[in-house]
């Protein structure tokens, strides 16, 4: 599989979803083979890490990385937020919400609609679009940014995009980006709820 | 959930530690080639089935307008992050 196959098997897979248009059992079951497939996948990456990790000193040394990351993210998607909101004076603290999803799409998506359909909508188009943005961009930009362009699957680095960075990086890069979306993953649903 | 297969993972990883003789990594690399690219296509046709679904909800009037929102708060937080952990981690390395 090159570079540019992920993103070109993942516009098959849309395209394959939009034509068949699916009813929502099969979609439900669809989203459990991927939730059952991300288990099996996670307990192999784990494997990997454990197995070629020489020691927890090695973990550590990297986790000023990952820290140096999530602050990057959490960063880009505040000022982001704040600079989309002036540009279409927009609800500032809305838009946060939205852009602080940082990617994962469940949480923010249904937690937004519970105070707005049309907010519940925004924020788990944008989140999974940023998911999409990472499987379509990372396989290019890690060529040259392996680690910075991690912040770009926000919270996703821990599940769903890990395969990616996994598959064109090494075992180092996969557990910086691992604890990237960990910590993204714990912080999300205390900083949205605080938002609003 | 997600922390159990991680654990079981870590785990499985450790006791292989002691078998050095299997090669492990050449079959795990396969392994994980054959469900990124399941795992891809499946992602893509649940995406496909919900870009139509939320669009056949919303109607083609605020369509424009929810392009314009989505591209700009999609875009402009992952580029900043971009550009900020490019900034930060080159610092660190200059030193």
């Amino acid at each position: 599989m090159n570079r540019f196959s992920i993103a070109a098997i993942f516009i098959v897979g849309i395209g394959i979803g939009i034509i068949l248009y699916l009813n929502s059992i099969a979609i439900s079951m669809l989203s459990k083979v991927i939730e059952l497939l991300l288990y099996i996948l996670i307990t192999i990456v784990a494997i990997t890490i454990a197995y070629e990790i020489k020691s927890f000193k090695e973990v550590i040394a990297d986790i000023h990385l990952s820290l140096k990351l999530i602050v990057a993210t959490i960063l880009g998607s505040v000022v982001g937020g704040v600079i989309v909101a002036v540009v279409l004076h927009g609800d500032i603290i809305a838009y946060l919400a939205i852009t602080l999803g940082m990617g994962w799409y469940t949480f923010t998506g249904s937690y937004l609609a519970t105070i707005d359909s049309y907010l519940g909508l925004l924020g788990f188009t944008v989140n999974m679009f940023r998911e999409i943005t990472l499987i379509i961009l990372y396989p290019i930009l890690s060529r040259k940014y392996p680690i910075e362009a991690i912040s770009i699957g926000g919270a996703t680095t821990m599940d769903t995009t890990l395969p990616i960075i996994i598959r064109y990086t090494n075992t180092r890069i996969s557990t910086i980006a691992f604890i990237h979306g960990l910590v993204l993953t714990l912080l999300i649903p205390i900083i949205i709820p605080l938002l609003l | 959930m997600i922390y159990l297969p991680l654990i079981i993972g870590l785990f499985i990883g450790v006791l292989l530690r002691f078998i050095k003789k299997i090669n492990i990594i050449r079959f795990i690399n396969r392994f994980i080639m054959v469900i990124v690219f399941i795992l891809v296509l499946l992602i893509g046709i649940v995406t496909g089935y919900t870009i139509m679904m939320r669009l056949s909800i919303i109607g083609i009037q605020t369509l424009s307008t929810l392009a314009i929102e989505l591209t700009l708060l999609t875009i402009i937080p992952i580029a900043i992050g971009f550009y900020i952990s490019l900034a930060i981690i080159r610092i660190g390395r200059v030193k």
